[in-house]
């Protein structure tokens, strides 16, 4: 699980550049599904049908896109200044190497002097070494897309930090997923979607689920904790299990496919944790405003230092959602 | 039922955001005989319908969101106390020593506590957030769980108070009182003499994300709509603002997204038919299921009303009657109109 | 210097239409294009659909594709929430209006049908205090004067509900008068550039693989845009987003913020508020505008903005390319824009359409 999450974590794909995430996703997912596509978001589908008679469709997304920034103008010295794509702490983005999809590379830094309560992105600066505007010009353009360089950093055997965790860990789960199905078919059809421009506004999710029109609906996203010093408090802890989400600012689950999700993990003796944010939305709202509306619920991964270079989860909550997930698609009663 | 028990009943019933199929029964119970159906669906909605017996009749959408605003619980200490969060724009001033239900297994009533400032930090003028709050159900931790769990919502008590003249406050009128007012108005008409099938959408999610009309309006794809939702009355802080004075009836409000011709022919028929009513505008987003249900489909031509009322989203919401039995009377007279059918049918 | 087209554009200008209220626009919009499509619709929410159909090489007639070009049709305006005792109108504003410009500015107000003169009152300088003086004004305290003595007369001409625009006259300015100045630029001047793409097409007898369709959409600067609509109804395979892009290039305006400037072409927004633009179309937009000399420009920024986002989400999702126009004052009274950045926003829309391959 750890080597396909590096693999995907190494691959770039800020919101609106997500071909290349596409394709290495892909290559995992084509040998082992039945079909495998792009819509016209960008958005990665692969299909899995089922082997039941009276099929159902279960879709399952995370979204494959990441935040990152723009370039918006070059500066005469080749300074590139910029814009942000998705939600951008500057202070934790400030002085950390950024990687454009040409491979460029560059150091994201504040204008000097500028206090860091002020550190928004018209005083930080993108410095790729270059001479001038003209050297700058050669190497990148108006309107490239990068990110903070990507990172993964195992700190214990079931602590691994790094970027972006946010959402690479939910297609692992996936990936995961669709691979156990090869062992142990699933009755009813399954769609994994890998989702675009989520970090911009849940744009990518809903209208896959639009062309797919799902019974349900299962997302995996990161969440945030309660276990940091200094955090509100949040019954929800690295290493207390699977998050199952009840609601977030975006959503409020289906309570039949929350309920069911409690039920599958207790009766096997998984651990669980309720999860309750209170800031941020996700897919899962998009799914569920959707078509006529969509019986959708989340499996999420609870996560440390959300949006900055050190992101932090416990594996072993990861194996939990895997194992919960399969549950659900093998249950007969989904709600 | 009169419209005064009609909308204490309604407005009773448990329908946090997220938890409106709770209360299906409930509602079935109260509105089964003023309609001819009930349908729910995925998302919590529910759908009555009374038919005006005609084939392909055009369909006529009237909305009024569910469910209300509320709480969840966010976590159960040690010692018994419910931590718990918003769902929805609760006022959380209001809370401290407010009595609340949770409603779980069993429901629990509790209260929530009123700390003295000096354990909040110490600024005597500043308001706890809701983060902060704890809710007293009297129960120990191990009791409360067998009982109540993480995510389960909590709501206002449903107690009604009679004011003076026509005036009642308690919970929830947003917007079930305006539910009410549709069913008193729909059921106070002769189905043969409806312009059309009427779909009354009990929308769900409202207060959270205008859910329920966005699906619910994609699936009935109704010819043309009325949606419903409560409104600010004048109050003594409000003189500044353009609002209605209780008793003065309906409001009509004219806004960009809603169809300019199809409000002002509820205003000539509200006119006609001597239905109380004053108007209003807003600029830019409505605030209601409005915004959402008129880019449903292939669009849907809708005109917005809203029924005046004081302290919106808290536990004491007061209505004046009258102004309730004046959103009936145009309800009533909405779905008889030939003129506004033969104008917006498909 | 006598530009040519200038007419049609002063024409849409001139039309009374604040988002929610546009009737005399469709109607213009409707008679301007009439001669130049296969077929229109206006659909229920009031947006006005036109298409041309395909014909050309690759046409494939039993399954066509579908390219939209999609522009607003509205403008900023005030909505009338009261009519005091005395007469005055109090107002909401429609739209992303800078109250700071609204002093002192002369309006029409009414429904479209009919409209009369007003003016958003200013309290002379002498009554104000020395603390009014240096602040904002904020809207909600502004009345209108439209000379009524008492609700009863105003009531003769408006009413709660009624809207406002601002009553300022297009005009040519500056040297050779290569800028123009009016209200609703913000709006009309995308929609006169497709109103000249249709004509071009028509009279250079274009034939075009796939079936074009154009979208004049209503509130299209609100959170909630009927282009949503347009966009369900035509499902297109491939969306072009015609729009206001604010040039902020005053003095001591740096250029990394000025996110566009007038005079330098069609300007190409990769990203905006709520819509990130196809890359690879982007590039061949890019490469079409070089190829006929056509001046084009980066939007240097991510600005507001509501079309592009709309479109693609009631498309279910669809590839798009935005091409804007630099309008200096947006969403003001005066909005100032230059006549060049008009045709070539034009002529690169009618050299793309006809090289999209769809």
């Amino acid at each position: 699980m750890l080597t396909k999450l590096k693999h995907l974590v190494n691959v770039s794909g800020v919101s609106g550049r997500e071909a290349a995430i596409a394709a290495k996703i892909s290559e995992y997912m084509t040998p082992i599904c039945d079909k495998v596509y792009t819509d016209a978001m960008g958005s990665l589908i692969a299909y899995k049908k089922g082997t039941g008679e009276k099929r159902r469709k279960i879709m399952l997304v995370a979204h494959m896109d990441e935040i990152g920034f723009v370039v918006t103008h070059i500066e005469k010295n080749g300074m590139l200044r910029l814009a942000p794509i998705g939600g951008i702490h500057f202070s934790a983005s400030a002085f950390s190497e950024v990687v454009f999809e040409n491979g460029q590379r560059g150091v994201l830094v504040p204008e000097t002097g500028v206090k860091p309560n002020d550190w928004t992105y018209d005083k930080m600066v993108v410095d790729i070494g270059a001479k001038d505007a003209r050297d700058a010009e050669k190497r990148v353009a108006i309107g490239d897309f990068f990110s903070v360089a990507p990172n993964v950093i195992k700190l214990s055997a079931r602590r691994i930090a790094g970027r972006p965790i946010d959402d690479r860990i939910g297609c692992t789960i996936m990936i995961e997923i669709a691979e156990r199905l090869q062992e142990e078919p699933c009755a009813d059809d399954v769609y994994f979607v890998f989702s675009v421009q989520e970090e911009v506004g849940v744009r990518g999710a809903g209208p896959a689920a639009e062309q797919i029109c799902p019974d349900y609906c299962i997302n995996f996203d990161v969440t945030g904790t309660g276990d940091t010093i200094g955090a509100k408090p949040m019954a929800c802890e690295l290493g207390g299990g699977a998050a199952i989400k009840v609601k977030d600012s975006s959503v409020l689950c289906h309570k039949g496919v929350t309920d069911r999700l409690v039920k599958l993990a207790k009766e096997k003796g998984y651990k669980y944790q309720m999860e309750i944010l209170t800031a941020g939305g996700t897919d899962t709202s998009a799914v569920q405003k959707s078509g006529t509306g969509v019986k959708a619920g989340a499996i999420s991964i609870p996560t440390r230092y959300i949006h900055s270079g050190v992101e932090m989860f416990d594996l072993g909550d990861t194996r939990l959602c895997v194992e919960i997930t399969l549950l659900y698609l093998h249950s007969d009663k989904k709600e | 039922m009169d419209l005064k028990s009609l909308i204490t009943s309604l407005c009773s019933l448990y329908s946090v955001s997220g938890a409106e199929a709770a209360s299906t029964q409930g509602a079935e119970h109260i509105l089964y005989d003023l309609f001819d159906e009930h349908v729910t669906d995925g998302v919590g909605n529910h759908v009555f319908i009374k038919r005006c017996g005609r084939k392909n009749a055009p369909k006529i959408l009237l909305d009024a969101h569910f469910d209300e605003i509320g709480m969840m619980v966010t976590d159960i200490t040690e010692e018994g106390f419910v931590r718990f969060t918003n769902v929805g724009g609760v006022d959380t001033r209001i809370l401290p020593g407010a009595r609340l239900i949770i409603y779980g297994k069993k429901n629990v009533e509790g209260v929530v506590c009123a700390m003295p400032t000096k354990l909040l930090g110490g600024d005597p003028d500043a308001l706890p957030e809701i983060g902060q709050l704890y809710l007293d159900t009297g129960w120990s931790a191990h009791e409360l769980k067998k009982m109540i769990s993480i995510g389960a919502s909590i709501g206002f008590m449903p107690t009604y108070t009679s004011l003076l003249g026509d005036r009642i406050a308690g919970k929830a009128f947003d917007d079930k009182a305006c539910g009410a007012c549709i069913a008193h108005g729909v059921g106070a008409v002769k189905a043969q003499d409806m312009a059309g099938d009427v779909y009354f959408l009990f929308s769900a999610g409202e207060e959270t994300s205008m859910l329920g009309a966005l699906t619910g309006g994609g699936s009935i794809a109704p010819d043309y709509a009325m949606v419903i939702d409560v409104t600010h009355a004048a109050t003594p802080e409000t003189v500044d603002l353009p609002l209605a004075s209780f008793g003065s009836g309906a409001v009509l409000d004219y806004a960009p997204i809603t169809n300019r011709a199809l409000t002002n022919m509820v205003k000539t028929l509200l006119t006609d038919k001597e239905i109380p009513f004053t108007c209003g505008a807003s600029g830019g987003s409505t605030g209601t299921n409005a915004n959402r249900l008129w880019l449903t489909g292939d669009g849907v031509p809708t005109v917005l009303v809203s029924l005046p009322i004081k302290n919106m989203h808290s536990s004491t919401e007061v209505l004046d009657l009258r102004d309730a039995q004046a959103v009936a009377d145009a309800v009533s007279a909405f779905i008889c109109s030939k003129q506004i059918g033969e104008e917006f049918a498909r | 210097m006598k530009y040519y087209g200038l007419e049609l554009i002063e024409q849409l200008c001139r039309e009374f239409g604040p988002s929610g209220c546009c009737d005399p626009v469709r109607e213009a919009l409707v008679e301007q294009i009439t001669d130049a499509i296969d077929d229109y619709f206006v659909d229920r929410v009031g947006n006005v659909v036109a298409k041309v159909c395909g014909s050309g090489e690759g046409y494939n007639a039993k399954n066509p594709k579908k390219v939209l070009v999609c522009t607003g049709m509205d403008e900023v305006g005030m909505i009338i929430n009261r009519v005091s005792d005395k007469g005055h109108l109090k107002f909401s504003l429609v739209g992303d209006i800078d109250a700071r410009c609204l002093g002192g500015k002369s309006l029409l107000v009414g429904d479209g049908n009919r409209a009369v003169k007003g003016i958003v009152a200013s309290k002379a300088i002498h009554l104000q205090s020395p603390e009014e003086r240096r602040k904002l004004t904020p809207a909600r305290k502004m009345y209108i004067d439209i000379g009524a003595e008492s609700a009863d007369e105003a009531k003769e001409y408006v009413d709660v509900g009624s809207m406002a625009t601002f009553d300022t006259p297009f005009e040519c300015f500056g040297e050779q008068k290569a800028f123009m100045r009016a209200k609703a630029l913000e709006s009309r001047l995308g929609c006169a550039a497709i109103i000249e793409l249709l004509r071009m097409l028509k009279s250079g007898r274009v034939k075009l693989p796939y079936d074009l369709y154009v979208a004049f959409t209503d509130c299209s600067q609100l959170t909630f845009s009927a282009a949503r609509v347009a966009a369900a109804r035509v499902k297109p395979d491939f969306a072009m987003i015609v729009e206001a892009r604010e040039a902020l290039d005053y003095p001591g305006v740096a250029e990394s913020t000025r996110l566009c400037a007038l005079g330098q072409g069609v300007a190409i927004a990769f990203a905006d508020g709520c819509a990130i633009y196809h890359k690879e179309h982007t590039a061949e937009l890019r490469a079409c505008a070089q190829k006929n000399g056509i001046a084009v420009q980066a939007v240097c920024g991510t600005p507001r903005a509501q079309l592009g986002g709309s479109v693609q989400q009631g498309a279910h999702g669809v590839r798009m390319v935005s091409l804007g126009y630099p309008v200096r004052n947006l969403h003001t009274p005066v909005q100032v824009a230059k006549v060049s950045d008009y045709y070539a926003v034009r002529d690169l829309l009618f050299s793309y359409v006809k090289e999209i391959k769809e």
